[in-house]
Parts: C-alpha cells; sequence; structure tokens
C-alpha cells in the first residue's frame, strides 16, 4: 500500500497532498492572492510558496499520520506552469526527496488533473474538459496517452475571467473566478459579445479586448451593470466550451464528461455542461473545489499511479518545464 | 469556485506563514561573495582571463546573522567606453589591470559552508537541476569540496547576473532551511551501500 507525497505550486496555489491506495490522507494548500485589480506575478508567488511550503509539507504529515519512513514517493509538478513558483517547489521536493531516500517523480500538472477527477468521480473513460487559468483543454484518452481534441489557441478560459475582473477591480479573494460567478448570479441583462470556436479549438483574447474595451462606456452609460457584464461573459465562454466539448464527444463516441480545473468549480458551467451532456444521453462528472482547484493530492495521486507503473525521476531529469504538454506523458498506468 | 466558508485548509497568503519575509534560518551557513570571505568560508578572487576584460567582481560584503545567505553580494560593472576610445583601465583584487572590452566576461561566484560533505552534495543535486535550464543564457557551476558548495557563474549580461543570482540564493537559502527541519534518514543509510533512490 504505497503512500505518495504530492507537491503542487505551478500557479498561485501551493499545495502538499498525500495519497494512499486511492485514498487522499491529507491535502493542505494555501493560496496567494494580490489586490483587487492586480494579478499574481511569478516572483512574488515563488516567494510566497518559499514562505510557506515547509509548514504545508508539516501539516500534510500530521494530517495524514504519517512520518516519512511510511512514504514511499515523492511526487511534484514538473510543468507546465510558472517558471519560479515551479522551481522553488521542485528544489524542495529534491531535497526531501534525498533527505528521505524516496524515489522522485515529476508528475504533468494536467494529468495531476485528470487523474484526480477519475479518481474522485469513478469516471470510466470520459472526454475531460479541462479548464483553469492556465490551461484550456478538450482530452480524451487514447492508446497510452491523454489525447488534446481541442484547446484554446490563445489564453485560457480562466485567464479571461481573472484579467476580466482585473477590469472591474472584482476582488481576487478568495478567487476572482468565484467572485464573477457570484455576481453573474445577479446579473439580468445578455451583452452579445464576440463568440470565437475555430473547428476543435477556441479563442479568448478576443472576447477579452472586446469587453476590456466596452466595459467602462457601457458601465458609464447605464447600459449595463457589472453583473450584466459577469453574467454576459460566463454564458458566452461556458457556451463555447460547451461546443468543443460536445464536438469531441460526438467524435470519440463518448458517453461521459469529466470537468477539472479550477473553472469546473464553477456552477453555472456544470449546469450547462449537465445540458448538453443530457441532450446527448451521456452522464457529467464534477469535482467540489478541494479537488478542482489545485492541490498537492491530485500530484499525489498522478504520481501513485506513475509510481506503481514504474516510473521515477532521476535527480539529474528532475528540471521543470514551463511548457509541458498533456499528450508528452506516455500512460503506461491504464490499458 | 470556491465558497468562502469551506476549504478550511486553503487560507489567503497574509494571515499566516512569513508571507514571503525572507528570513535565515541557518546561522550556520554563509555565503561568501569574492574578495571579502568572511571568517570560516571559503571565496574565490576572480581573476582576469588572458586576453578578455576583467569584466566585475563582486562587493565586499559580509552575511548578518538573520539575513539570506549572499544577501550583501553585489556585481559592480565597469562603463562601456564610447567607440574610437580607449577602454578605461580597472584594477583588479591583486592590483592588476586589465582592459575593459565590449564583450566583457561577467563571473561571480559564492561558496557555502554545509555542516557536512552529504549535506553540501544533497544542496548541489537540489539546486543544479534548476540551473540547467539557465545554461543557454548563462553558465553555473557547481563544485562540492568537503563541506563546502562553490558556485560560479559565467555571463555577458549584467541583467541575467542579477536576476539568475538572485534566484539562486532564493533556493539556497530554501534548501538550507528544508535540510535544517527534515529529519537526514539518507546519512544513516548512505554508508550501507546503494538505496533504492535517486
Amino acid at each position: 500500500m504505497p503512500a505518495v507525497l504530492g507537491f503542487e505550486g505551478s500557479a498561485n496555489k501551493i499545495g502538499v497532498g498525500v495519497v494512499r491506495d486511492g485514498l487522499v490522507l491529507a491535502n493542505p494548500r494555501r493560496t496567494y492572492i494580490t489586490a483587487p485589480g492586480t494579478g499574481f506575478l511569478p516572483g512574488d508567488t515563488a516567494r510566497h510558496h518559499r514562505a510557506v511550503i515547509l509548514d504545508l509539507l508539516q501539516e500534510a504529515l500530521t494530517e495524514a499520520g504519517l512520518t516519512s519512513q511510511e512514504i514511499d514517493c515523492i511526487a511534484y509538478t514538473k510543468g507546465p506552469g510558472m517558471g519560479a513558483p515551479l522551481a522553488s517547489v521542485a528544489v524542495v521536493a529534491r531535497t526531501v526527496a534525498q533527505l528521505w531516500n524516496k524515489p522522485l517523480l515529476g508528475v504533468n500538472h494536467c494529468i495531476g488533473h485528470i487523474e484526480m477527477g477519475r479518481l474522485i468521480t469513478g469516471a470510466i473513460n470520459p472526454t475531460v474538459l479541462y479548464v483553469s487559468g492556465g490551461n484550456t483543454q478538450v482530452i480524451s484518452y487514447s492508446e497510452h496517452r491523454y489525447r488534446i481534441f481541442g484547446e484554446t489557441i490563445d489564453i485560457a478560459v480562466g485567464n479571461c475571467l481573472d484579467r476580466f475582473a482585473r477590469v472591474l477591480k472584482i476582488s481576487n479573494d478568495p478567487s476572482p473566478g468565484y467572485n464573477i460567478e457570484q455576481m453573474a448570479k445577479r446579473g439580468k441583462k445578455l451583452v452579445e459579445l464576440p463568440y470565437t470556436v475555430k473547428g476543435m479549438d477556441v479563442s479568448f483574447s478576443g472576447i477579452l479586448s472586446f469587453i476590456e474595451d466596452v466595459a467602462q462606456r457601457m458601465l458609464a452609460t447605464g447600459e449595463c451593470t457589472p453583473e450584466d457584464l459577469c453574467f454576459s461573459l460566463q454564458e458566452t465562454v461556458f457556451a463555447m466550451l460547451v461546443e468543443i466539448t460536445e464536438r469531441a464527444m460526438a467524435h470519440c463516441g463518448s458517453k461521459e464528461a469529466l470537468i477539472v480545473g479550477g473553472v469546473g468549480c464553477n456552477r453555472r458551467l456544470q449546469e450547462m455542461m449537465e445540458t448538453m451532456c443530457q441532450e446527448r444521453g451521456a452522464q457529467l462528472f464534477a469535482t467540489d473545489e478541494r479537488f478542482c482547484i489545485d492541490n498537492g493530492a491530485m500530484i499525489a495521486q498522478a504520481g501513485w499511479e506513475m509510481f506503481q507503473a514504474g516510473h521515477r525521476t532521476p535527480l539529474g531529469d528532475s528540471g521543470i518545464t514551463q511548457r509541458y504538454r498533456t499528450d508528452e506523458v506516455e500512460v503506461t498506468w491504464r490499458d | 469556485m470556491q465558497n468562502p466558508g469551506e476549504g478550511a485548509a486553503d487560507r489567503a497568503s497574509g494571515e499566516e506563514g512569513e508571507d514571503g519575509q525572507r528570513r535565515s534560518r541557518s546561522p550556520d551557513a554563509q555565503a561568501s561573495s569574492q574578495s571579502s570571505a568572511p571568517e570560516g568560508s571559503h571565496g574565490n578572487l576572480p581573476q582576469p582571463s588572458g586576453g578578455q576584460a576583467s569584466g566585475s567582481q563582486a562587493a565586499p560584503s559580509s552575511p548578518s546573522p538573520g539575513h539570506p545567505v549572499g544577501s550583501g553580494a553585489a556585481v559592480e560593472e565597469a562603463a562601456a567606453p564610447p567607440e574610437g576610445e580607449q577602454a578605461p583601465l580597472v584594477p583588479g583584487p591583486s592590483g592588476d589591470t586589465a582592459t575593459a572590452t565590449r564583450n566583457r566576461l561577467l563571473e561571480f561566484s559564492v561558496a557555502v559552508p554545509f555542516r557536512s560533505p552529504v549535506e553540501a552534495d544533497m544542496a548541489r543535486r537540489s539546486l543544479i537541476a534548476n540551473a540547467q535550464r539557465q545554461q543557454v543564457t548563462i553558465q553555473p557551476e557547481f563544485t562540492v569540496n568537503d563541506s563546502t558548495l562553490t558556485v560560479r557563474w559565467t555571463t555577458e549580461d549584467p541583467v541575467l547576473f542579477r536576476i539568475y543570482i538572485n534566484a539562486f540564493l532564493e533556493q539556497l537559502a530554501l534548501v538550507m532551511r528544508n535540510i535544517q527541519r527534515l529529519e537526514l534518514v539518507a546519512v544513516v543509510k548512505r554508508g550501507r551501500g546503494r538505496s533504492n533512490k535517486p
């Protein structure tokens, strides 16, 4: 019954998780939150992670009720993500692996989300919609790879939402996306925004530019409220995501859809995806904010699968990779 | 989206922890920059390469308790001479002079003493993987002699120089804190031959 310790810190969340045989034993997390109207910079984020990671590690071990000897493997996020935060977390993972004399495993962040989603929901072979601040992909498993069927050709959907939140100076606490969601619930008017789907792919930079441009004017003239803009943005971008997910499901003949990633916590997105799935006779799976949002346990879970399949990352190959594609990993732990 | 009422384990920064404040918890560790090695540390004074500019040397600094290692290290640059004029002569550490040319090579090294050769090598292996990404623009060299880890960088770009050295020193401080806080299982087992590790 191997137990794996996982470190995640590719963006503004830093988490340390412990997983053993499909059971999440610990999953503490901290979020680096900046002032309204601002985003998080790599250097500042890395500084935050360095300040809290050792405390988090201790917290994880205490919560799991394990000692270092009972940990069988150290997993960490190899990429993709922001360079400085990734590097800071990887340094700790390497040091811990040496101190405790445990094998090291570099994990793809996207695959961490997928494997945690599969574990928590029990989905067997879903079409995955992976949506977060840094990534937007539609993924399906085939022949030992998580294949990317469609993706954003520019910015991630979460990045679009977060940057729009800055325009309206919406608070980043607990997250800008959550606050946009709450405001959207009070929106009454649908403002027409650019809808950009290109085959299997989506584009969000245009809609962001447009809404950044018109927001202040429309608000100043009273044409709409900030809540209307939040509502309109969500409806538009989520409809785009539903379209490309449905297209992938049709291509694969899939009867399961799984939403992972921080934006996957959004109830409106889940509602729209559920409607689409029902119309297709498919089943929708989603997790709650413990596992949707970046966390250490997802890295530990993916690491657990990789460890059982015999993967190891030598120290010499344990560098981080800011651009680490989901389909670069050979998924040997699945048939 | 996250419900503020849930997820008690997820707390915003600033309410706990050090919130990014840089404090050293390793009073044993010292980093010495060029030319002013404090007692007990080892420093390498930069030497002008034959036919090349002396580049720059680290300003004198003495790490003090409570400050991150190497925080006092700095790199000085010689001003680039206007075209057509002879470059000013820059005195080296031993009084030698060298000519600053346009393509000057900057060097900086830091020597960090650890409690044991095992810890020094552990730090090297933890840090070198990150440094390998940088080799296109800046060349770090890691060596371990007894209990001292020495890192030497060379580059022509002073801005990159500052960025990478600052990043390295921050990661070094983290490694040292990490080593101090965690149980050193590896030291006991290492003497017993091959283990199942990295």
